[in-house]
């Protein structure tokens, strides 16, 4: 509908996706480390154009760490529904992909993330390398690329 | 106040902090712990790493005679307590990052091992593998006081079943032999 705009906004959001780093809750915050040593000097994901944003309301990609607790259920799914679309989610460290040492039947936590949100990249790790992640975030700019066409 | 231009000026000749990343390999530093790898020619299928594993990454599957082994580091802790149990250093931890994908179940790493049937009740308990190697150390520490056949007797018998025919001489000589042997 909105043809030459909307193409300029897809080509923006291809050079410079902004992400949103969200701590799910059950985990040890080794994972958060991490995403913040991405965006240090030393790896500089700056140059690829991602950038932190202050609210999930201005992002893009939502960079979740660590197993859902049940207090963070409600938020997550909040903060998920205030990305606007299309968004892609990234799943950061083991506790997110399955729970890790923390397990699945544990009294105070909810579930992984995929149960809660549909998660398009996986990065494995406990806590993954600063690497791994850059390139799950490249990983989630194609999966954009795609929602993009087909919305 | 010139000490501070010139500081400034030497900056030019100093490289960057930033590591051009996808140009060059990331940086390993020593003991780097790594996704777990099964190195399938060495294992022999024991499962001393699924009863370390503190995150119940490792799962050992019985189905159809065949033992399936498998590590799947989406659950894993890298804490290499599974490499330092393996008799065998079968199991490593390799120097490379988990490479990011959108499935799951990509992170995963399994080896495959035939079993052998107990030749009193029929059941599968243990890997062709396990069994040959435990008759090799053996060979290698008591030398000929055991005959090979007396052993693959004694080892294709599984656990319950050696409990129940425990009277059976030809064992009991067989475990005597040993024990006099060990205590010497």
């Amino acid at each position: 509908m909105c043809g030459l705009l909307c193409k300029l906004a897809a080509w923006a959001r291809k050079k410079s996706p902004w992400i949103f780093h969200l701590p799910a809750g059950g985990l040890c915050n080794g994972c958060d480390i991490e995403i913040v040593a991405a965006l240090t000097p030393r790896y500089d994901v700056e140059r690829f154009g991602i950038l932190l944003a202050p609210s999930p309301r201005h992002a893009d990609i939502l960079v979740v760490a660590g197993q859902v607790t049940k207090h963070t259920k409600e938020r997550l799914l909040r903060v998920y529904q205030q990305v606007p679309e299309p968004k892609a989610v990234v799943a950061v460290g083991s506790c997110a992909i399955s729970g890790n040492v923390f397990g699945t039947e544990n009294y105070p936590l909810a579930g992984t993330v995929d149960q809660f949100i549909p998660v398009d990249v996986y990065v494995p790790g406990c806590p993954p390398k600063p690497e791994a992640i850059i390139l799950g975030i490249v990983e989630a700019i194609k999966k954009l690329e795609g929602k993009t066409r087909k919305s | 106040m010139k000490v501070n231009i010139l500081k400034e000026a030497t900056k030019y000749f100093v490289k960057p902090a930033t590591v051009p990343f996808p140009a060059v390999q990331p940086h390993f530093p020593k003991k780097f712990r790594g996704p777990p790898r099964y190195d399938p020619e060495t294992c022999i299928g024991c499962g001393a790493c699924a009863h370390v594993c503190p995150s119940d990454a490792i799962t050992i599957t019985i189905k159809d005679g065949k033992k399936i082994l498998e590590v799947w580091f989406g659950k894993c802790t890298f804490c290499a307590r599974c490499e330092e149990a393996c008799p065998v250093d079968s199991i490593k931890l390799m120097e490379i990052y988990g490479t990011p994908s959108p499935n799951k179940f990509d992170f995963i790493s399994r080896v495959e091992h035939d079993m052998v049937k107990c030749r009193i009740c029929g059941k599968y308990f243990a890997t062709v593998k396990h069994v040959e190697w435990i008759i090799k150390n053996v060979r290698e520490k008591m030398g000929e006081t055991v005959s090979i056949s007396e052993l693959k007797n004694y080892l294709m018998t599984c656990p319950e079943c050696r409990h129940k025919v425990e009277n059976v001489p030809s064992f009991r000589k067989l475990l005597m032999r040993v024990l006099v042997k060990e205590v010497k």
